[in-house]
């Protein structure tokens, strides 16, 4: 019982002591950034990979003499993707490393959790690997989004399908979450807007694992589109089960699943598998260039975990690079904010389209490319 | 009622009141003197530590097993979120409301529960805590589903809860007032008639204790401040979400328990000081080390690791936990030079 009197304010003077740095994070010499992502656990795929593409315009962009001079210092946590914890490791990141803005955060439950109190602080934040419509809807000041809403991005997406696959008969399987909400709403509008035939629409409880029940009746439903809401686990199985129930319907997924890893876990299953995305790949076009240019800057083992998340945390980084660059020597957290919010046409090199945001927009649509699974080749290969 | 049963003595309560002057400036002038990730931490460490308190009373001293420790917690979130940002409801109202809304859920597990002991308690009460993540899923138009809820943070006599200082001063009056209500209660008649239920239900049965009417007690005392602490959390957090009440939340408050010392107030304390720290604790001494072991000790999982290798040995080397150690210090000192 006595311990807890003494060891308070040793700890809260140790801590307390680390304060005294440099506010928002700017000095002569350097800007620090810091992000809060899953490095460990499920979440890792996706939080490691989206580190290293942040590494890379780090890297990069010091390499070059930094931004106006000062060289960028990066300070990542892992979070574990538990939104309680983000809190936590988002509060380090402000009020013990006192950086300039935040790159990232887990997902859409983490980023909600940290937003009240980046926003408080006039903190700008990024947000590029989970484009939920209610992280700019109602629009928050200093948070930025960089994607494709997932409901447009699924019409869209249903809309691309139908013009390949006329006549064909269209089934969604949707998560019983707000990201399913969201692909359910923009499959039935592309439905409703083309008036193609829907034979169903099948949701699941989040953390489900087998699909045969879905799978079965979307093929007694006699589907020839599937559209799979899932995230990277559900669209591997529901490929798998039907492959295995000889269902020969066309299966589509958004980006989430759009990863090397789930070549392999899908095998020849997936093979034919049409993904949507608003990034390109590393074996392609600009991402090809920049794998050539990752190479100076990651180690071997490291290169083999890049993925598409990579490519969103590097075009996150060249953004807020952008901004802080173009408040020249007076950074401050509002001025990059206010240099955000007038991003226009910010051309990415070919890995996204120009990204642009605008004083009463936080989300920057970008336009989506598909990609086809080629099992031979173990590739996402273009098909627009 | 049995004479044995009401009997009371305060030997601890002469020894914790001496500090009770310190432990209040302390929680005064914290505040001042850290930085918000500091003193978030501390507030973390009290809210566990009101919750686990309330925990303790159902399995420290009623002997009842339970893994339903974050649905209770989530229920007394989820209750001042709603009622505060929803109904905005004042803040004398949502905290009591959490607490009787929790007890009452308690109930409604505790009464089919009564007859389970052991493990079958322990996955009734797992059970309670998923289908309370469902009903938070289900529940969207109050609980905002999977999408989450913004907690807004309400003013406590018509003084606005704006900083995270008001938080951790509301929350350091919280666990005085959880610790003070925790011991009178174990003092009492219904705290000696937990243990009796503990320790010999046959025999408290025959000394003509009420074994229903205790379990359930416990049930709902227990929830009651677990789910005040679930509140306290929401106002801390200001965002909820299903995610933060899953089965950790559940195995972290038996962890405390069992590193502090099963039973125990003090045990609570300690044990919430030490596992709430541990990682960070774990973190500076990896970032001190250096190199590559700085990047090991930002993650999640070597934090697991050493989280759960202090459990594995706590149990096999002081299945007492960290209180044991303290009183056989003082008596040692006590004795001191008497003693070897």
């Amino acid at each position: 019982m006595r311990r807890l009197p003494i060891l308070a304010p040793i700890f809260a003077l140790t801590l307390g002591l680390a304060t005294a740095a440099h506010a928002q994070g700017v000095t002569d010499s350097e800007v620090k950034i810091g992000g809060s992502t899953a490095l460990t656990g499920p979440g890792a795929l996706v939080g490691i990979a989206h580190d290293l593409g942040e590494k890379i315009a780090t890297s990069e962009i010091n390499a070059a003499g930094g931004i106006n001079g000062r060289k960028v210092v990066r300070v990542f946590e892992d979070d574990g993707y538990v939104p309680a914890r983000t809190v936590t490791t988002v509060r380090k990141l402000l009020d013990v490393d006192h950086v300039l803005a935040i790159t990232a955060s887990s997902g859409t439950a983490s980023t909600m959790a940290a937003l009240l109190m980046m926003e408080e602080q006039g903190v700008p934040a990024l947000q590029t690997a989970a484009p939920n419509t209610v992280m700019f809807s109602p629009m928050h000041k200093t948070l930025f989004v960089v994607g494709r809403a997932y409901g447009p991005g699924t019409a869209d997406f249903v809309k691309f399908l139908a013009a390949r696959k006329p006549g064909a008969k269209f089934l969604a399987i949707v998560q019983d979450d707000d990201y399913g909400d969201e692909v359910q709403a923009g499959y039935e509008k592309a439905i409703g807007d083309l008036k193609l035939t829907n034979v169903g629409v099948l949701r699941y409880k989040r953390g489900q694992k087998d699909f045969a029940a879905e799978v079965l009746k979307a093929k007694q439903l006699g589907a020839t589109v599937i559209v799979s809401g899932g995230i990277i686990a559900e669209n591997v199985t529901i490929a798998k089960e039907a492959k295995r129930v000889g269902l020969e319907a066309q299966i589509a997924m958004l980006w989430s699943g759009r990863l090397p890893q789930t070549i392999d876990l899908m095998g020849e299953a997936g093979n034919g598998i049409i993904a949507a995305d608003y990034v390109g790949d590393f074996d392609e076009g600009a991402g090809k260039a920049l794998f050539e240019k990752a190479r100076l800057y990651l180690t071997a083992d490291e290169l083999t975990k890049l993925n598409r998340y990579s490519l969103t945390g590097y075009v996150g980084a060249r953004l807020l690079f952008d901004a802080i660059g173009r408040c020249g020597r007076e950074v401050t957290r509002a001025c990059v904010v206010a240099k955000l919010e007038t991003t226009s046409n910010l051309d990415m090199g070919g890995l996204t389209s120009p990204i642009s945001f605008t004083p009463t927009s936080r989300i920057s649509d970008l336009s989506l490319r598909y990609t086809m699974l080629d099992w031979s080749k173990k590739a996402w290969v273009p098909i627009n | 009622m049995p004479a044995s049963l009401t009997r009371t003595h305060h030997p601890s309560r002469r020894r914790a009141l001496p500090l009770l002057p310190f432990a209040i400036l302390v929680a005064i002038v914290l505040p001042y003197l850290t930085n918000a990730y500091a003193l978030g931490f501390a507030t973390t460490i009290l809210i566990t530590a009101i919750g686990v308190v309330g925990f303790n009373v159902l399995t420290g001293w009623t002997g009842l097993v339970s893994l339903g420790y974050a649905g209770f917690f989530a229920v007394g979130a989820y209750t001042e979120g709603v009622l505060a940002t929803r109904y905005g409801w004042p803040l004398l109202a949502t905290l009591p409301a959490a607490a009787v809304v929790a007890a009452l859920v308690s109930v409604l597990v505790g009464a089919p529960s009564l007859r389970l002991r052991g493990l079958y308690l322990a996955i009734t009460t797992l059970a309670f805590s998923a289908i309370i993540s469902h009903v938070i899923l289900l529940a969207k138009p109050l609980t905002g589903g999977s999408r989450g809820l913004s907690v807004a943070r309400p003013s406590l006599l018509g003084i606005p809860l704006k900083t995270d200082a008001a938080i951790f001063w509301l929350c350091a009056a919280s666990l005085l007032l959880a610790i003070w209500l925790a011991a009178n209660i174990r003092r009492s008649y219904l705290g000696r008639a937990f243990f009796a239920v503990r320790d010999a239900e046959t025999a408290a049965r025959v000394l003509g204790v009420d074994v229903i009417r205790t379990k359930l007690l416990a049930f709902a005392l227990s929830s009651a401040i677990t789910g005040f602490a679930g509140a306290l959390f929401a106002l801390n957090q200001r965002y909820l979400n299903v995610e933060n009440f899953e089965l950790l939340l559940s195995i972290e408050a038996v962890s405390i328990l069992v590193v502090g010392g099963i039973g125990s107030i003090a045990g609570v304390i300690a044990g919430t000081v030490f596992m709430v720290l541990l990682p960070e604790l774990a973190r500076l001494a990896f970032n001190a080390i250096g190199g590559s072991l700085a990047d090991i000790g930002g993650a999640q999982e070597i934090r697991g690791v050493i989280y759960g290798l202090v459990i594995i040995l706590f149990l096999r080397f002081a299945p007492d936990g960290l209180i044991a150690f303290w009183t056989r210090a003082v008596a040692w000192l006590r004795r001191w030079p008497l003693t070897g």
